[in-house]
């Protein structure tokens, strides 16, 4: 795995970020590029200028390929469908080498005029965009319904985004370092009631890439610690943010049918799970997806994060890495940076945020208001 | 030479469409309308040249009470440019008294409302296009 700390790169164009984050990931692999049969690229935020990003990266890099090349769009969930093109490639064994890699740089853009696009992404453009929608206005309305059904606060919430800060203190690869309080989530202005500043993502540029191989390949490479791809699980439960009839607002359906499936392919319960990387872009999200992936009891996600369960050294650690929140969100490649953390983890290279023993993970990438879920488990095999 | 795009900027307003053309009329003039699938019955939300629930593509329009309650709401304080002169605003998840749910603007500031609260579809518009808005119906 290879990725370039979390931040903001007003001065680095996509095409340099793209090859310190490849090379990086290829050279601690120790794959030669003519080993390289496939590569799976996410595709760039719209303020890439260079169209046909993938296909200019192969020929900036003189890299050929004799499997695949692909530029893949899945809005939120594109890293993890990069990386799952990249496993199955390998898998179904057309592929020995395969490299799934993305860059996403946005924070060139004015947020509000960024907003401008995502309004048209995030809800009908004919019946949701003129209303005003913005991304994280779908996670708040998840956060109020939440938080009367539940009696949760937003003190006890606002527990997430310092577990999440106290994780990136320790991260090198994390955007946001310095502590926070509680005291200082609920100060933060408001964002989309009742979600502050700082229980949201910030805006981030990054870019990761992740080698994925066969184990006898990685074997003659020389790896004797090797991180597997145990189970797979995707659902999309055909919403675009809003469904037709009425159900429950204060919890999310898709990674439940997910997690269901990896968890099955790879025969294990989540309470086997030594940590879980979330995709979760406000604290109400890694809340709910505590609880639709089994780690926490329904309606008891935000006491949990009180109670120290989902930190480091806790029963269930979550986003070890500092999560969306604080390690930053560049969401077309968000699930690379959650799949570089579990292979840390999974190594044993996590140095002072290191889960003691962690033998398997869960990774996750949702699109929409978690419509659309994809969660592997990973585990170590030496 | 300069030439001005006489087109709204996309997503600031419904698009014109011969479908839901009706449905728009009928917005300005403060009735809240859907389709009913012929083939299956039922109602969806929004109104679609396709049944959500059975694809059948034989359906009439139907008036709505244009009542229901709250099912959540958020208050945006960081928005998208082109409504930045609105901020803050309410939007939240209407769920109508025929089993149907609608987002829309709540004309009410976020710590006035409630779950559940009932609400009222009312004729709301930004430069003369329909603004899907609810009222509460129970001022406190």
């Amino acid at each position: 795995v290879g990725a370039v700390p979390v931040g903001r790169y007003p001065s680095t164009l996509e095409h340099e970020l793209f090859v310190q984050a490849f090379l990086a990931a290829v050279t601690e692999a120790r794959v030669d590029r003519s080993m390289i049969d496939a590569l799976a690229v996410c595709s760039p935020r719209p303020y890439c200028d260079q169209g046909y990003f993938s296909t200019f990266m192969a020929g900036f890099l003189g890299l050929t390929l004799t499997e695949l090349l692909v530029e893949i769009l899945g809005n939120g969930m594109t890293g993890g469908l990069a990386f799952d093109t990249a496993v199955e490639t390998v898998r179904s064994g057309r592929a020995r080498v395969a490299v799934a890699v993305g860059v996403s740089r946005e924070t060139q853009v004015r947020s509000d005029t960024h907003m401008e696009t995502t309004m048209r992404s995030v809800g009908d453009i004919d019946f949701h965009s003129p209303l005003g929608v913005t991304p994280i206005s779908w996670y708040a309305l998840n956060a109020t319904a939440y938080m009367h059904n539940y009696a949760v606060t937003r003190r006890e919430l606002a527990a997430v985004a310092v577990k999440n800060r106290s994780h990136a203190a320790i991260n090198p690869l994390a955007q946001y370092r310095n502590p926070i309080s509680t005291d200082d989530v609920l100060a933060a202005r408001a964002v989309s009631e009742p979600l502050h500043l700082l229980d949201v993502s910030p805006r981030s540029d990054g870019a990761a890439a992740v080698v994925v191989t066969d184990d006898a390949t990685a074997r003659r490479l020389g790896h004797d610690v090797l991180v597997e791809v145990r189970g797979r699980g995707f659902a999309h439960e055909g919403v675009h943010q809003v469904p037709s009839t009425p159900r429950p607002v204060d919890q999310l359906f898709a990674p439940e049918t997910a997690a269901a499936a990896a968890y099955g392919e790879a025969g294990i319960d989540p309470g086997d799970l030594s940590f879980a990387e979330i995709y979760a872009p406000t604290s109400i999200v890694e809340v709910l997806a505590t609880e639709s992936l089994g780690l926490i009891a329904r309606g008891d996600g935000a006491k949990a994060a009180v109670a120290g369960t989902t930190s480091l050294g806790g029963r269930i650690p979550v986003c070890t890495s500092g999560g969306c929140l604080s390690r930053g969100h560049p969401p077309m490649v968000t699930p690379l940076y959650n799949v570089v953390e579990a292979v840390t983890q999974l190594r044993h290279a996590a140095g002072a945020r290191q889960v003691p023993d962690a033998r398997l993970g869960a990774v996750t990438a949702e699109l929409g208001d978690y419509n659309g879920a994809i969660v592997h488990v990973l585990g170590r095999t030496s | 030479v300069t030439t001005t795009d006489p087109r709204p900027i996309p997503g600031t307003v419904p698009r014109d469409e011969a479908f839901t053309r009706p449905f728009w009329q009928a917005a300005a003039e403060g009735r809240l309308t859907t389709t009913r699938c012929r083939p299956c019955g039922r109602l969806q939300f929004p109104p679609r040249i396709v049944c959500v629930h059975c694809w059948g593509r034989d359906s009439v329009w139907q008036e709505l009470g244009g009542t229901g309650v709250l099912a959540s709401f958020t208050e945006i304080h960081a928005g998208p440019a082109v409504f930045a002169e609105e901020l803050p605003y309410t939007i939240g998840l209407v769920d109508l008294d025929e089993g149907l749910r609608v987002a829309a603007r709540i004309d009410a500031r976020f710590t006035d409302l409630r779950l559940a609260d009932p609400v009222a579809f009312a004729a709301r518009s930004r430069n003369g296009t329909p603004l899907l808005t609810f009222v509460p119906t129970n001022r406190r």
